[in-house]
């Protein structure tokens, strides 16, 4: 009877457990920065998991060397622009107060060409690469190419968001696995304790 | 309620994975045989309890379950913890490697705080209302708890304790009475169909023949 009482209340247990799990879990409160430059405007956005804007936060902005070049505020949709004076790496980090935080670094070659380079040598040799093809593309043309490629980073950034979420979504496997684990350190556990008891028996 | 890595300075790591260790270990050599299956069930519960999210305004929160797991494995509620938020750190991101220890004692703490301030109340009364209400009573103290050890440690890394506890409070206060509701049904049922569940681990070596 006490063992039948015993199976009961586990099965309602792992049930519940499985019931939870297909409720649709998803992180909690984690935080995100993304960023993207265009010319020498960085334009990025803070959001929590699912999608929320983290809005009026502050982003510190750092340079290629960790050293601090400022700091800007979300405005109510979770998005900010910096203005970058140098070619270089640029990482955005946020921190909220209740200890979560990330951080996102746009790259020294996303950035404009006019733009004078940080004070590493590195970038030197970026800027020599690009040589003056636009110069041979139709004037006509001009416009028509930038707002096809103002299009297209704007897809890169939705589609870069689109990643975060997956990646963000917990998929049933991972935690029927973690489920499993603990149920595999507890036979261990079980094992190891069965054969301390053993020995205390014989001792 | 997860810290992340590098959120806490390395001196509040290291203490706190110091303490965390040892109260893991008191844990473990608290756990007898017979609670086993005990701590790995509940081990499972808080893991996939922590995964659901309550939307509350632009962010959310979860629940933590640490008045549950605390009247039901008394101090075994560390070990557990220490399985079931490594497997958090691994699988999803979770808090960290580094902030395990600190993590613990964030949902230990008020574990083992309900452990002594409910766990034998709710075992010794009968009445099923008293049960439901002792254990929301619970739940909510469980969280409320936590919200301060997590501000504790924030404060001790250097960070604001005002502002740690008021963003932490906007996202937990639907929490905490989640948390009551959700304690008090499960204590409730455990009470009324095994009420051998709710001993701690060291109660459990009376034999039952």
């Amino acid at each position: 009877m006490a063992a039948g009482g015993r199976t009961r209340v586990f099965t309602v247990l792992l049930a519940s457990v499985f019931v939870c799990a297909c409720a649709g879990a998803a992180f909690a409160h984690k935080i995100h920065v993304f960023a993207t430059a265009d010319g020498t405007e960085i334009s990025g956005s803070v959001y929590f998991s699912g999608g929320g804007a983290a809005a009026d936060l502050a982003v510190e902005v750092f340079g290629p060397e960790g050293a601090p070049l400022g700091r800007v505020t979300t405005d109510g949709d979770g998005e900010f622009t910096w203005t970058a004076g140098f070619r270089g790496d640029h990482t955005f980090s946020v921190q909220t107060p209740d200890g979560h935080g990330a951080s996102y670094t746009v790259s020294a070659a996303e950035l404009s060409d006019s733009l004078p380079s940080a004070a590493g040598g590195r970038s030197q040799s970026v800027e020599a690469a690009p040589v003056q093809k636009p110069a041979s593309a139709a004037a006509a043309t001009d416009g028509d190419l930038a707002a096809r490629i103002e299009l297209l980073g704007k897809q890169v950034t939705e589609m870069r968001k689109q990643l975060d979420r997956f990646q963000e979504r917990k998929n049933l496997q991972d935690i029927v696995g973690g489920v499993g684990y603990i149920i595999g350190i507890a036979g261990v556990a079980f094992y190891l304790s069965a054969r301390r008891e053993a020995r205390g028996k014989r001792g | 309620m997860h810290i992340v890595d590098g959120a806490l300075s390395v001196p509040v790591l290291a203490a706190s994975g110091a303490s965390a260790a040892a109260a893991v270990g008191i844990g473990s050599v608290k756990t007898d045989y017979e609670s086993i299956p005990r701590v790995g069930v509940m081990a499972s519960v808080f893991f996939v309890a922590s995964l659901i999210r309550v939307p509350v305004g632009p962010s959310s929160a979860h629940l933590l379950l640490p008045a549950l797991m605390g009247i039901v494995l008394g101090w075994a509620v560390f070990p557990a913890l220490a399985v079931a938020l490594f497997l958090q750190a691994i699988l999803f991101g979770f808090g960290g490697i580094t902030s395990l220890g600190a993590n613990i004692l964030v949902m230990g703490v008020p574990g083992i705080a309900c452990h002594y301030l409910f766990g034998r109340s709710v075992r010794a009364i009968r009445g099923q209302e008293s049960v439901f209400a002792l254990s929301f009573t619970a739940g909510a103290a469980g969280i409320i708890v936590a919200w301060l050890v997590l501000g504790l440690l924030l404060m001790a890394s250097g960070r604001s304790f005002t502002a740690a506890v008021v963003a932490v409070g906007a996202a937990h206060i639907p929490v905490v009475v989640i948390e009551g509701f959700v304690t008090a049904f499960a204590v409730s049922f455990l009470h009324r169909i095994r009420p051998l569940m709710l001993a701690g681990p060291a109660l459990t070596t009376v034999p039952e023949d």
